[in-house]
């Protein structure tokens, strides 16, 4: 055992905690897993991402390093920033009603609700980094800490973290708690094993919808209700999603433009669903200079009288760059020919620079032309499986954070989107968690049937053995 | 000469509409099919070395790769006349659990380019069916490749089956996937890691010469 001190500092650098801790030898990753700590390793730890980097302090020397590769040291300080974004909304006090909790547990970030069982009205909402993503970043990464370590400690931070939530919130008498999230989410809440989900042939235990004892899974509520899942690779949150839009009223399709990009289509009244492993480049990962939509990130790019201008996250000082922000500055270098359509970037050692601090690089690019080949190849497919032209759909509807600041031109531009949906387009916002509000609130039941209905009625396409994949992913990587 | 430039230009550009009634035409006149065929393997090395500098991408690396495949469909009977025989063979595959398998043709491609006779089992593969392949051709080149880091244990499974069938010492094994990096080659005892198509077409030829 050796004994090292966890500092979690502010945004702007100030001491907001200090507490010591005696953890077994290892990585200092692992120390952080062990005490709790809330801190993000995209990559679990496998040394691919170079995104856990933090700094320390250690016979009087300060440092940055990786904490996935560094091992703590007898007296050692670790540095935690405490990322900005959690927000927390207090729209109405408790009254003499009943209240129900709404959740929508993504893999990066969870968002709570507080609805008013009888009035319908939200009360409360707040947004928090999940607490599992010091077990890795994405949904395979978490798997494969399971596999390794069990489900034990990704149940422990979740469940534990939502207890807190519960307590907190105790004054509203919450009844009830129903839950979205992609169906490795939902496994890991109910502490069942994820093995099955991270391998072909990709098995859940359960899609459809599920019921428990809030004390099964050592919460201090009456009832939780999963929504159901369409497959494992399309979860509750889209089927959450497809209540919010309204989805099965006309042609539609709801885009989930994750690292697995999750699509749900109309047609007809019917449903069809397919995911397409994008990667996580949208979210930052795998990008030089790249993030979520955290505090300093580039998330708009324009060009101003001939000038390249962009907004930032907060209007912070620009310290990264989103998705959106990627998109958009792609599009631009396209349209002056510094990016060719096969991506091959036109620039002094390979990297455009924002500013002297973010830039993008030539590999950036390329993840980047993966990821969005990946999705636009998905909907492609997905289209031409369902017998579907783009021209037919009515809306187009764009979920999640990312969705929010996505400019449809410039996705168009660079083929993430065909120019077809150019006017069809609808930014959703989080319509998994106001889905599941809906489903919530559903008092006749009605919509709760008609979601167990069509979530195991769906045709669900799958893209890896589909022949012409390769094909069309290859072609689709032109800008 | 001339002609030798021509042909690898050709190849690079992946224009196979000239390429093949060039070669077809060089060919009937009696050119050597050994020397088409080694300046078409420059070609594609180069084509691989840019690739593994970023400075050309997978559509550049397909469509060059295509017209690699349609020249050798055409210089084959030619190369059998003159008896010349791939550098070696091996076999390839996603191991079990893993489908995604745009990586692994990408590597196949460019390995074979580099004349190495590569068996493809597909996707999903069991170690006992790579075992039985590297038996059934002589293998002496095993390449495993996984997308996710929840599939790459498997290459551990797949190296003590070969170990278990006393053919360890008979072959040389390449892994590569998204998640692999070389700390992790070396854990589990691999021959070589190789993070680009490009350099993995290199590496394997490295085996065969040596």
């Amino acid at each position: 055992m050796v004994t090292i001190e966890i500092v979690t500092l502010s945004t702007k650098d100030s001491v907001v905690s200090r507490q010591s801790f005696a953890v077994s030898e290892g990585t200092i990753l692992n120390a952080l897993i062990q005490t709790n700590t809330t801190f993000n390793a995209p990559c679990g730890g496998n040394h691919i991402c170079n995104k856990c980097m933090l700094e320390i302090s250690y016979n009087g020397k300060k440092e940055i390093v990786q904490s996935c590769t560094t091992l703590v040291k007898e007296g050692m300080i670790v540095y935690i920033k405490k990322e900005q974004g959690i927000a927390e909304k207090i729209i109405k006090k408790p009254l003499d009603s009943e209240y129900f909790m709404c959740l929508d547990l993504g893999t990066t970030t969870l968002v709570f609700y507080v609805v008013d069982a009888h009035s319908g009205e939200t009360v409360f909402t707040e947004s928090l980094e999940n607490p599992q993503t010091i077990f890795g970043g994405d949904v395979i990464s978490r798997i494969q800490y399971a596999n390794t370590n069990g489900t034990g400690n990704l149940f422990n931070a979740i469940t534990q973290f939502v207890e807190n939530e519960i307590k907190k919130l105790k004054d509203y008498r919450l009844s009830e708690l129903y839950v979205c999230g992609n169906p490795t989410m939902l496994h890991l809440f109910c502490n069942q094993n994820v093995k099955t989900l991270g391998e072909f042939p990709y098995c859940a235990n359960f899609l459809e919808k599920k019921e428990l004892k809030g004390s099964d899974i050592k919460l201090s509520i009456d009832k939780v209700v999963l929504l159901p899942s369409f497959s494992p690779f399309v979860g509750a949150d889209l089927s959450a999603g497809v209540l919010q839009t309204n989805l099965l009223k006309g042609n539609n399709i709801l885009i989930d433009l994750g690292t697995n990009g999750e699509m749900v289509l109309s047609y007809e009244g019917k449903i069809y669903a397919t995911s397409t492993a994008a990667g996580p480049a949208f979210e930052g990962v795998g990008i030089e200079c790249g993030s979520g939509g955290l505090e300093g990130a580039i998330n708009h790019v324009e060009v101003v009288n001939n000038c390249i201008s962009f907004t930032t996250v907060n209007n912070e000082e620009p310290k990264s760059i989103t998705g959106s922000g990627l998109i958009d500055i792609i599009s631009i270098l396209k349209n002056q020919n510094t990016i060719l359509s096969l991506g091959k970037l036109l620039s002094k050692d390979n990297k455009y620079y924002l500013t002297d601090k973010v830039y993008i690089t030539q590999k950036d690019i390329r993840s980047f032309q993966l990821a969005k080949s990946a999705i636009r190849t998905g909907l492609d497919i997905l289209l031409d499986e369902a017998h579907v032209k783009y021209c037919a759909l009515d809306n187009v509807y764009i979920a999640g954070g990312f969705g929010h600041y996505l400019n449809i031109d410039s996705a168009i531009n660079v083929g993430l989107l065909p120019l077809e949906l150019i006017n069809k387009y609808v930014n959703v916002g989080n319509s998994a968690g106001l889905g599941t509000i809906l489903y919530a609130l559903d008092g006749t039941n009605e919509k709760r049937v008609f979601l167990d209905e069509i979530t195991k009625n769906a045709t669900i396409i799958d893209l890896n053995s589909h022949k012409e994949f390769l094909d069309r992913f290859t072609d689709n990587m032109e800008i | 000469m001339e002609k030798s430039e021509e042909i690898k230009n050709l190849l690079k550009a992946g224009r196979s509409k000239l390429l093949i009634p060039l070669l077809t035409e060089e060919l009937e006149k009696g050119a050597n099919a050994k020397e088409i065929l080694s300046d078409l393997m420059d070609a594609m090395a180069d084509i691989g070395e840019r690739f593994k500098r970023d400075e050309i991408f997978v559509p550049e690396v397909l469509i060059a790769a295509r017209a690699m495949n349609n020249s050798l469909t055409v210089l084959k009977p030619y190369l059998t006349k003159e008896g010349v025989k791939p550098i070696g063979t091996g076999v390839i595959c996603t191991v079990k659990g893993d489908l995604h398998d745009v990586g692994k043709n990408l590597v196949k491609m460019m390995i074979e380019s580099a004349g190495i006779q590569l068996i493809d089992l597909g996707v999903d593969v069991d170690a006992e069916t790579i075992v039985r392949a590297i038996k059934e051709n002589n293998a002496k080149l095993v390449c495993l490749s996984a997308l996710l880091t929840t599939t790459m244990p498997y290459f551990k499974d797949v190296i003590e089956a070969i170990k278990a069938a006393g053919l360890r010492n008979n072959v040389k094994i390449m892994i590569g996937g998204a998640p692999i990096t070389q700390a992790y080659c070396d854990e589990i005892g691999a021959d070589a890691y190789t993070p680009d198509a490009g350099s993995a077409a290199q590496v394997a030829e490295s085996f065969f010469k040596n």
